[in-house]
């Protein structure tokens, strides 16, 4: 059996991990005052910080220290030897000896034992008694590992063993007992009926229950696995626990993931996992695969749920090699890698996977028989996979790193040659076959899979040659070496290694010959390692990487290409990133005769007029002044006519016009535009060169590459002939712009954008004061789209009704606060716009040709309930969404609306409040009656425990406490008051569970609600901060 | 004219907008208001809604940024940098490339420039990337030169900042003197505090007490901004008890300042910390020092370079004495990389 070394510390890790977070359900933290929390935070970021150091002993010394401290909040000095175990454990985990593990595990439990004799009805105590018990399976798991050391004699082993066995049995019976408690605790709050908004904190204990209980009874099959694990394997034993394990396991995956109706729990998969480990050391790898390929199908649902998949992948790697199936295993291999994100190829899960892959590799190239020479070559690249993982794993420390290095050393990977080739004899040798190698690399004859051969060959021989090096090996020569290296590891794609090698190569010998080759290689490298990256913090990293590498190179070589390949990387890379400043920056250190000063110009002006587009499109309180806006369209202009005059020249005589230069032309006119220069804007739109209009019309092959350019030219055409006048050509791409067809889904968007945009021109216009000339807009537009919706049926289509009736909406928003009722001018719009989108459906129904696609009458539904709820028309409005929701019920964003529409019928009649806030539209189901408007109780309980929604998470639940505020407002006496109670108890209990609500902006306008409802109440107006004295 | 004839004139005037109204912007501690800014003096900012509407004084202690019309875009790129961004390299750059003649629509422009250069100048010299005693010129240049701006406190501040890092600790007291002529308390309180930090630097204990308690008498005003810098007083008078080896005595004062203190005060906190562990290695408890610099380090490294570097040098120390050269290697490895010109990176280890 092997040593299952890896498995316990993963196995700690998830209990502790499980354990920290408190939640395999929900566990919601007591509620505390807000200056005591954040206390309690600094307490817990100080001693986080020391175990990411590894500072376990001085975390020891620090909760010693808070023991007598006035410094700490009385919550945490109970906590002290339940933390201090914790922190034992965390200790332990990272201690290869076994010695030592165990004699912090005696500490951990002497901890544990002193907290539950102080403390035995805090919160806390049962999670204790439950470390107290895993801690004995822990100890067990430790005698395992010893009796598998080669050093140990079977009769150590068969002590051992016993001694592990007896360790599991008194661990399941203490779990066993534990189980029936929170077993029983769970029926308990089951019984009771409990509304979290009504007794928050009965809601947050009966959480904890829940999530010790699912705690405990994986602990409890656990428990079986591993005692099984004490037994020979194939004894009946063995089979016996392995086999209730693997049941119970499984018991906990059906309900808690495929049969749970309330959403997935994290445990559920985790024992999907651990019943996969059963099933493989029983032997029956069908079952174990099945269940890792379960896990692996899912699709990647939050961090917890990736992390176990990762495991998965390793598992599988490890099941397969078992089972022998090692092509299966090598075929996996890629795709599993593929899992891999950013870093996680340096964290533990990552080298694991490396690992495991490595030692499949190595498994096949065993199995097959060294004068086996059909099968050579496989053998062969087996042996080079496995070496290139070993050394990886090897090379970046980790739990595994001294084993791959013990394996480095198996004499199948240090003796193995080409199949038909004798080892070199020395350094010169090695390092000819290399240079061979690489020199074959260059013919354009060669496909890759011989290119990826040839670049292993030279890698292979190019590191021989360096173990081989004779003391005085002509220096130049080893650079070079290790320069063809660092170039060979980013064709292979091992970035880290191509920059670690580059980096290194050019900073220690920035003299030598290859340093600047070098040096390119490490800035390559590191904006691959940068482009692969999706964690922010690693992205933040790379760049900071290639800054610094970039400014070497322009040190070192400041005329050479190098120099400003290096700062276009870093253009480029501030423009993906949006920083400004930045690029102008960056772009400054090329210099102006530089011939790769145009195309950076362009990159760069064009990030500019993205930027601005952005933040003229952000809502008002986060938008910039317009100073700033217009600045930054002015700086986006100089540039692009800077880089479009230098590009120009190339163009006219007879180069090529490229995309990076036609998108540019196209961005310049749109500045024109926008700055009011509409003349100028068709200029560049139909130079007869550069022109993108001109290329359009001449069926230029980017216009026919690139749909979304065509679409955008067409668009940016039609604004400019419109104000320039020129309306004969701008009926013409009208046209055109109808053409494009697509299905016509796209076209509406066009026209909804335009419509959008004029909603925001008029707002601007109304803020600017200048209130006639918005005026004046909005009555051109009128009177136009009046015609359109009276011309005959055969003549409209559903893109342009749509928009019209999306411009007649936007008219309408133009001139509504929204603070109350509309005034007439806007109610007369939103009039219009109903009637049109009511139109547009009485069309939909009558001709099933009429929508573009399935779903656009539902869009229109959406739309017109929107506006009938602007006009008072509730009924209608929830009608319409009614009608959407009887086919799905979980479309959010209709179910949103729905509440929406309670809502603000509610300023009407109040008693819609209470149906905004618990839902309304009875209907039956199978299971019984239900409402079809969830409300936004319901919307609230459904997106708590998903993160991708937090945002409109916590906005249903101010809307919750809104409604409470505003019916309470139109009450008296008792009622009155207890429905502001309720309301108090609505932000109380979500800033219970969520200090800091989501952020900054959500805390400001949490804690605003809150002293409305306490000055409405006649409370204290403390807002957050006094909640919980 | 046909509908779409109609269509088409009309949206023309969507795009006759034009560039808005223009107006200064001033962002300040409750918010952000524009208008036309009428004057500027060292205490207020008068501004102006509209060509006829109502004025406004704002206090310069609320104010965070001034937007004026017409600043050139590098200038407000440059003042972002610094400002906000605390990015003084890039700030400088972005400075040099306002032209002169960009600036001379309105004399607020060129002071405005002149004292963000010399801001970030004096902030990289008390970081240790800079020369002190070339920024302190410049920024005593400003002051001199603009006594009527908006930016006099704060430069008079600066001044004082820089010539206590060139020990000129008398010097240093004159401009500290300056924040207490300004009419809120919180300025004032500042100035005895930063006149008796001044005062302790130069071992005059006794009348950097006075100053604290001083500082600590100035009544009126409430708010954060007061309650933080009496707490820096209260600090003070710690660090003085620490400075007379009275280090049971500070270790209390600390520990009930700690209590109440915002744990979001970086400053604040990094200096309390700071303090706080050197209390604990006068009195001989040297991991509870260690504890306390670790908290400056680990929670608060930016509560500034200073008390970064002071922080590490002290760890180098205390990590020697508990038999953990690893880490004392790392922590003067930090402190050598990042705080290269700070005295502490320049001190000898004891």
């Amino acid at each position: 059996m092997k040593p299952c070394f890896r498995r316990r510390k993963l196995g700690l890790a998830v209990m502790l991990g499980v354990l920290a977070a408190g939640s395999l359900w929900s566990r919601a933290p007591a509620e505390e005052p807000a200056a005591d929390a954040r206390r309690g935070e600094r307490h817990q970021k100080f001693l986080e910080a020391l175990y990411d150091r590894g500072y376990f002993d001085t975390a020891l010394d620090y909760l010693e220290q808070m023991r007598t401290s006035p410094l700490c909040r009385t919550a945490d000095r109970e906590r002290i030897d339940y933390e201090a175990g914790l922190t034992l454990i965390r200790w332990a985990l990272t201690l290869p000896s076994p010695t030592e593990r165990e004699k912090l595990l005696d500490d951990a439990q002497t901890r544990f034992k002193k907290y539950l004799a102080e403390y035995s009805g805090h919160p806390l105590a049962f999670l204790a008694k439950v470390q107290l018990a895993n801690l004995l399976t822990e100890r067990g798991k430790i005698k395992i590992a010893q009796s598998q050391s080669p050093k140990t004699t079977p009769e150590q082993k068969k002590q051992l063993l016993a001694e592990a066995r007896k360790l599991f049995t008194e661990a399941r019976r203490v779990i066993g007992d534990l189980e029936k408690t929170a077993t029983e605790r769970v029926l308990q709050y089951q019984k009771l009926k409990i509304d979290p908004q009504d007794a928050p904190a009965v809601a947050s204990q009966r959480d904890q229950a829940r999530s010790e209980y699912l705690q405990v009874r994986l602990d409890a099959a656990q428990v079986l696995y591993e005692l099984g694990r004490t037994y020979p394997s194939g004894s009946p034993k063995a089979e016996k626990y392995l086999n209730q394990a693997a049941a119970r396991f499984n018991e906990l995956y059906t309900k808690y993931v495929l049969d749970s109706p309330g959403g997935l729990y994290q445990a559920g998969f985790e024992a999907r996992l651990r019943e996969a480990l059963a099933w493989k050391e029983l032997g029956q790898y069908s079952k174990a695969l099945r269940a890792l390929n379960d896990l692996l199908d899912w699709p990647d649902e939050g961090d917890a749920l990736r992390q176990i998949k990762l495991r998965a992948a390793t598992d599988k790697l490890e099941t397969l090699t078992r089972a022998e199936k090692y092509a299966a295993a090598m075929d996996f291999y890629e795709p599993a890698e593929k899992l891999l994100r950013g870093t996680e190829s340096l964290r533990a899960e990552g080298l694991a996977l490396k690992y495991a892959g490595g030692e499949a590799a190595l498994a096949y190239a065993r199995s097959i028989p060294e004068g086996d020479k059909e099968r050579a070559k496989v053998r062969y690249d087996c042996c080079e996979q496995a070496r290139r993982l070993f050394t990886f794993v090897a090379g970046h420390g980790g739990e595994h790193q001294s084993q791959a290095r013990t394996k480095l050393r198996d004499p199948l990977l240090s003796d193995i040659n080409e199949p038909s080739e004798a080892a070199p004899k020395d350094y010169f040798e090695a390092r000819d076959r290399g240079k061979a190698a690489f020199d074959r690399l260059d013919l354009s004859e060669v496909k890759e899979d011989e290119a990826a051969r040839l670049r292993r060959r030279a890698v292979r021989y190019f590191r021989l040659a360096l173990e081989m090096k004779p003391a005085d090996a002509p220096r130049e020569d080893i650079l070079l070496i290790h320069s063809l290296l660092a170039y060979l590891y980013f064709l292979d794609q091992q970035y880290y290694d191509a920059a670690a090698v580059g980096d290194f190569l050019a900073r220690r010998y920035p003299g030598s010959a290859w340093a600047k080759q070098s040096a390119k290689i490490a800035l390559a490298a590191y904006a691959e390692l940068y482009n692969e990256s999706t964690d922010e913090a690693d992205k933040e990293l790379f760049a900071g990487k290639l800054g610094a590498t970039a400014e070497f190179i322009t040190q070192h070589w400041p005329d050479s290409s190098a120099a400003d390949d290096a700062w276009m990387m870093l253009v480029r890379i501030a423009i993906l990133r949006r920083e400004v400043e930045k690029a102008l920056l960056y772009l400054e250190k090329i210099p102006a005769d530089s011939p790769r000063r145009g195309r950076m110009e362009l990159q760069t002006g064009q990030a500019l007029w993205s930027a601005y587009l952005d933040a003229a499109r952000k809502p008002e309180a986060e938008r910039p002044p317009q100073t700033d806006l217009t600045a930054l369209a002015e700086q986006a202009e100089k540039l692009l006519q800077a880089g479009v005059d230098r590009k120009r020249s190339d163009v006219e005589a007879g180069g090529e016009l490229n995309y990076t230069l036609a998108t540019s032309v196209l961005s310049l006119a749109q500045v024109f535009l926008d700055n009011n220069q509409p003349e100028k804007a068709v200029v560049w739109l139909t130079d007869p060169k550069l022109g993108p209009l001109t290329l359009c019309e001449t069926n230029h092959p980017l216009g026919a590459e690139h749909p979304e350019f065509r679409r955008s030219v067409y668009q940016t055409a039609l604004r400019a002939f419109v104000a320039a006048q020129d309306l004969a050509r701008a009926e013409k791409v009208m046209e055109a712009l109808e053409r494009l067809g697509d299905g016509g889904e796209k076209l509406t968007q066009i026209y909804l954008a335009l419509g959008k945009e004029l909603e925001e021109l008029l707002k601007r216009l109304q803020e600017q004061g200048k209130a006639e000339q918005a005026a004046a807009v909005r009555r051109g537009f009128d009177l136009f789209l009046t015609k359109i919706t009276q011309r005959p049926a055969a003549e409209l289509n559903f893109n342009a009704l749509s928009w019209v009736a999306e411009t007649f909406m936007g008219l309408g928003s133009s001139l509504d606060p929204q603070d109350g009722p509309p005034p007439a001018p806007a109610k007369e719009y939103y009039q219009k716009a109903a009637e049109t989108y009511e139109k547009i459906l009485q069309l939909c129904a009558a001709d099933k040709k009429f929508a573009p696609g399935p779903t656009s009458a539902t869009v229109i539904k959406i739309r017109l309930s929107r506006c009938l709820r602007r006009l008072g028309r509730f009924n209608r409005a929830l009608d319409l969404l009614a009608e959407i929701l009887k086919e799905n019920r979980n479309v959010l964003d209709v179910q949103i609306e729905a509440a929406e529409t309670y809502q603000a019928w509610g300023k009407v009649k109040p008693r819609y409040y209470n149906l905004a806030i618990s839902g309304g539209k009875p209907v039956e189901t199978p299971q019984g009656k239900t409402n079809l408007v969830w409300g936004w109780g319901t919307i609230s309980r459904r997106l708590q425990f998903q993160p991708a929604y937090k945002n409109k998470f916590f906005e249903a639940r101010y809307h919750l406490a809104r409604c409470r505020l505003d019916l309470a407002r139109t009450q008296t006496g008792s009622q009155r008051k207890k429905t502001l109670n309720q309301a108090v108890g609505d932000v109380a209990v979500v800033f219970s569970l969520y200090p800091q609500l989501g952020g900054p902006s959500w805390f400001n306008k949490f804690d605003a609600l809150l002293k409305e409802i306490q000055t409405t109440a006649g409370l204290p107006v403390e807002g957050l901060k006094g909640l919980g004295k | 004219m046909n509908r779409l004839q109609i269509f088409f004139s009309l949206v023309a005037l969507l795009f006759a907008a034009g560039a808005g109204e223009a107006f200064d912007m001033i962002k300040t501690t409750s918010g952000t208001t524009s208008g036309n800014v009428l004057s500027l003096s060292p205490f207020q900012v008068k501004l102006q809604r509209g060509s006829s509407g109502p004025t406004k004084e704002i206090p310069v202690n609320q104010i965070i940024f001034v937007t004026f019309d017409k600043e050139p875009f590098a200038l407000k790129t440059a003042k972002n940098l610094i400002a906000v961004e605390h990015r003084y390299q890039d700030g400088l750059a972005a400075l040099e490339k306002v032209k002169p003649e960009d600036l001379s629509d309105r004399p607020e422009l060129q002071e405005e420039w002149e004292f963000y250069r010399a801001l970030a100048e004096a902030k990289l010299a008390l970081e240790g990337s800079g020369a002190v005693i070339d920024a302190g010129k410049q920024m005593l240049a400003f002051v001199n030169r603009h006594p009527a701006s908006y930016h006099y406190l704060e430069g008079c501040e600066m001044v004082g900042n820089l010539l206590v890092a060139n020990r000129s600790f008398a010097q240093a007291e004159e401009y500290f003197g300056k924040l207490a002529s300004a009419p809120w308390p919180d300025y004032r309180i500042k100035a005895g505090v930063a006149i008796g930090w001044a005062q302790l630097d130069r071992g005059k204990t006794d009348e950097a007490l006075k100053s604290f308690e001083s500082a600590l008498g100035v009544t009126g005003g409430e708010g954060p901004l007061v309650q933080s810098q009496r707490q820096a007083a209260e600090l003070g008078k710690a660090a003085v008890l620490t400075a007379q080896k009275k280090s049971a005595e500070a270790i209390d004062a600390l520990q009930t300042l700690l209590q109440k203190a915002d744990p979001d005060d970086g400053k604040l906190m990094a200096r309390a910390y700071n303090t706080l562990g050197t209390a604990y290695r006068q009195s001989g408890q040297p991991k509870e020092a260690l504890l306390a610099f670790l908290t400056t380090h680990l929670l608060y490294p930016t509560g500034s370079a200073e008390t970064h570097a002071e922080a590490l040098y002290n760890l180098g120390e205390l990590w020697e004495k508990v038999r953990k050269p690893e880490r004392a290697a790392e922590a003067r490895k930090i402190l050598a990389e990042r705080y290269k010109n700070s005295p502490w990176a320049k001190k000898p280890q004891t």
